[in-house]
């Protein structure tokens, strides 16, 4: 895979990662207020889980890089 | 341009401040805004490197871009000044101060990576003093706010005894009966509801006059405006409860989606590609956000009303002073502040002198001059943000991610041709905005939907 066709991927996927809570706020019943452990599954998607697995995501991608 | 000086341009106090913010009023776009932050910059630096010639029309766009968020980085550090006790343009010209001796100095490009990280820690180290003083973990504060039955002021909070001050203009809707004091003279419109009716009046009060309000009731206050309010009563325009802040609500998807293009295509346009060894950048923009949300925490938990000026930076500057036993820490926030306004503004000088050539250090000087006119207004730094942002996206990012190679019509780069027609789009959906149909008042609100895909389809169309 060339290094251009490898970055595209990492860009893919990370902009995957921004679409669980717009389908999440589609969902009727408010799937996405659902609390575990005092936070709501929205939350604890958007501010902990997809930026931390962006940042790794992000990183192997670079560090990956083929030359 | 290593990854993390030319990660510092998206840095600024701008988004740190509006994220924390955001996160303190229980806003329905806190939860996308986070994530949002995280992922648009680092969809930046995976870009495939690109070699497009520089050209005159991408140069002017840059520096457009620049200027506007620059602007938009101005306005909290004189939101700061004032909020200090001095007055808004102390604080903006302090900062042009600081801007036009980093430029002028040789190598101090050197600093601009030390202030991303002195800023970034300066925010985790008000965070750890915050968790320390109270006690709390962030989720321990989330929790404990999230389980307040009202958001209320503080007997102690500075809005109930000296006054707090309005950055921006505002109209607080009032859910219960409250007393409120003007600290100096000014004009506030209250709307009362008369049964099915509303009446308006404009109440011209001297300082120390009390105007009371029901339930029910909107008062518009003018930027600039100092009040006093009464403790134990119920911040206005805050959430309902805690369980409400929590829950954060649903935010429209049309407006969702737009403000996601604009920030990951501005962030495209304005953040370059990292080499194999920017490993370091994603981490530090994962610490900046996560503490910047962290801040936001705390203030609900502590003191909900810092989010009542409409200054981005009243919470970095508040939080700390409302816990006792962090109140020494209170600068840290001034410094991230400052830190992070000097690595924006050094990265996004990279990038407009590199374009300019050998009038390079005059175009950032310029352009300093005038976001520094331009913040003295009370304009919402936000609304400037996403301006320059919304331009980046349409003259750099969108052309660029259609790759024109290194095509040309009639002697001029195929790229050049798509950011001067989405600068144009952009331009004329501004301009147009007010008489566009209902249907397409989303283009007036975000340019950038027609601005990208326009320069996107010249590029495709002609290279």
């Amino acid at each position: 895979m060339s290094a251009a066709r490898w970055r595209w991927f990492g860009m893919v996927a990370l902009t995957l990662l921004l679409v669980p809570p717009l389908l999440l706020s589609l969902v009727p019943g408010a799937p996405g207020a659902v609390r575990v452990a005092g936070v709501s599954v929205t939350w604890w998607y958007a501010g902990l889980i997809a930026p931390t697995l962006a940042t790794v995501l992000a990183t192997a991608v670079l560090v990956r890089s083929p030359k | 341009m290593t990854a993390l000086r030319g990660l510092a341009a998206w840095t600024g106090p701008v988004l740190v401040g509006t994220l924390t913010t955001r996160v303190a009023a229980g806003a329905p776009d806190a939860p996308m805004l986070v994530l949002a932050v995280v992922v648009a910059p680092l969809v930046a630096l995976l870009q495939p490197p690109v070699d497009d010639a520089p050209h005159a029309v991408s140069a002017v766009a840059t520096g457009v871009s620049a200027t506007l968020i620059l602007a938009a980085s101005f306005v909290p550090l004189g939101d700061a000044a004032v909020l200090l006790g001095g007055r808004r343009w102390h604080g903006v010209v302090l900062a042009s101060a600081l801007l036009v001796l980093l430029a002028v100095t040789p190598g101090a490009d050197r600093w601009r990576s030390a202030a991303l990280l002195i800023g970034g820690a300066a925010l985790v180290l008000g965070l750890l003093t915050l968790a320390s003083a109270t006690g709390r973990s962030p989720l321990m504060a989330w929790r404990e706010a999230a389980a307040r039955p009202a958001l209320v002021f503080s007997a102690h909070s500075p809005w109930v005894t000296d006054g707090g001050w309005f950055a921006r203009r505002a109209t607080l809707a009032f859910d219960e009966g409250h007393r409120m004091v003007a600290v100096a003279a000014a004009t506030f419109r209250v709307v009362e509801h008369d049964g099915k009716s509303e009446v308006v009046r404009d109440w011209r009060l001297a300082a120390g006059d009390p105007l009371s309000v029901r339930p029910g009731d909107r008062v518009t206050v003018e930027a600039g405006s100092r009040v006093r309010f009464e403790a134990g009563k119920r911040v206005p325009g805050a959430a309902a409860s805690g369980a409400a802040w929590a829950d954060a609500g649903v935010s429209p998807l049309v407006g969702s989606v737009a403000a996601l293009i604009t920030l990951v295509l501005g962030a495209v346009g304005l953040v370059p590609a990292a080499g194999r060894r920017g490993f370091a950048a994603p981490a530090t923009l994962l610490v900046v956000a996560l503490a910047a949300t962290g801040w936001g925490v705390f203030a609900v938990a502590t003191a909900p009303e810092v989010m009542l000026s409409g200054s981005v930076a009243e919470p970095l500057l508040r939080v700390s002073s409302a816990v006792p036993g962090a109140r020494a820490f209170a600068p840290l926030g001034v410094l991230a502040l400052l830190a992070l306004f000097v690595a924006a503004a050094g990265a996004l000088r990279e990038r407009v002198t590199s374009l300019a050539g050998v009038r390079g250090t005059m175009a950032w000087l310029t352009a300093v001059a005038l976001a520094a006119v331009a913040s003295l207004w009370p304009f919402d730094p936000w609304f400037l943000l996403m301006a320059g942002l919304g331009v980046a996206a349409a003259t750099l990012a969108a052309p660029r991610l259609a790759g024109a190679g290194g095509a040309r019509v009639a002697g001029w780069p195929v790229h050049a041709l798509g950011a001067l027609g989405g600068g144009v789009a952009f331009v004329a959906a501004v301009a147009l905005g007010p008489r566009l149909p209902v249907a397409l008042g989303v283009v007036a609100e975000w340019p950038v939907l027609l601005a990208a895909p326009a320069a996107w389809l010249i590029v495709k169309l002609l290279r």
